[in-house]
């Protein structure tokens, strides 16, 4: 949108124009938004305005809803797991900071189709899951796996093998397990050499 | 709405929609070409310092590195919702 819509409903404060809209993704019709204009002190809209609003600013909340849902679902993805991993360790601001940082680096992956897959085949998530979990069980070894997890996530060579296999034919599932061993090469490394113990979960 | 006008809003939208995690404006430059805008990290930088300064976000330092980060503030949610959604 380029310009500043200025019609009576556009007019209207973000939470009255936030409900009108759900009235009319929800199918009622403009009857119900006058009535519902009216209530909270917005007299005088016609049918005609709530069909403007229809065609106009209603597509665009519409459009910015679609947008909004995609990034949120990836904001939600990125806190889970970093929740999953560290639990209450962290402060809200650290947790935060954390998780911006795996937003970023897996923000192009395809959410939706992982979320799908996850919801098909649960034991891959656990797989994740477990994984950052048993590495945050154990002060010294979750200090040693932080600074190895953050160097990882932070190098930016890391990101672009993640956009490397992102971008890659393979299936989601052959996804997640080359991101895995991208991210996690050096825990692994390490586990095995005996130099860091990880507890069981 | 100027160009400046527009990256303003669109890293505003952003930074409404992940809220209260962080982003650069190299990855708000990417998403922004999804959209199919052209507006490049160094305009998103220029434009989200105008914003910082206007204390509508605030700067993150990304730790490890030198990259800055930008989060919306309370009175960015605020300006956002009043006077650019939809």
């Amino acid at each position: 949108m380029s310009h500043a819509r200025t019609g009576k409903i556009a007019r209207a404060p973000f939470e009255v124009r936030k409900h009108v809209n759900e009235i009319i993704r929800d199918g009622f019709p403009a009857k119900r938004v006058i009535a519902y204009l009216d209530s909270v002190g917005i007299h005088g809209v016609t049918e005609l305005n709530v069909s403007h609003w229809r065609d106009g600013g209603y597509q665009d909340w519409l459009a910015e809803q679609s947008r909004l849902d995609d990034m949120a679902a990836k904001r939600e993805f990125a806190l889970e797991i970093v929740r999953q991993n560290e639990g209450s360790k962290l402060q809200e601001a650290t947790l935060h900071l954390a998780a911006s940082q795996l937003y970023e680096a897996l923000t192009d992956f395809d959410v939706a189709g992982l979320k799908e897959l996850l919801a098909d085949k649960p034991e891959n998530y656990a797989d994740i899951v477990n994984s950052l979990a048993k590495l945050s069980k154990g002060a010294l070894e979750v200090e040693k796996y932080k600074d190895l997890a953050a160097e990882r996530v932070l190098d930016a060579a890391v990101r672009k093998k993640a956009d490397e296999i992102n971008k890659s034919d393979r299936s989601n599932a052959d996804k997640i397990a080359a991101m895995r061993r991208e991210l996690f090469r050096s825990v692994d490394e390490l586990q095995k050499s005996g130099a860091v113990k990880i507890p069981k979960a | 709405m100027k160009r400046e006008e527009e990256i303003r809003k669109e890293i505003l939208f952003q930074l409404y929609a992940v809220r209260p995690l962080a982003l650069t404006p190299d990855r708000i430059s990417r998403d922004a070409t999804k959209q199919r805008y052209d507006y490049t990290a160094s305009d998103i930088r220029r434009e989200a310092e105008f914003l910082a300064d206007e204390n509508l976000i605030v700067r993150v330092n990304e730790p490890g590195t030198t990259a800055v980060m930008y989060r919306i503030h309370a009175a960015g949610v605020r300006h956002y919702e009043q006077n650019l959604a939809a």
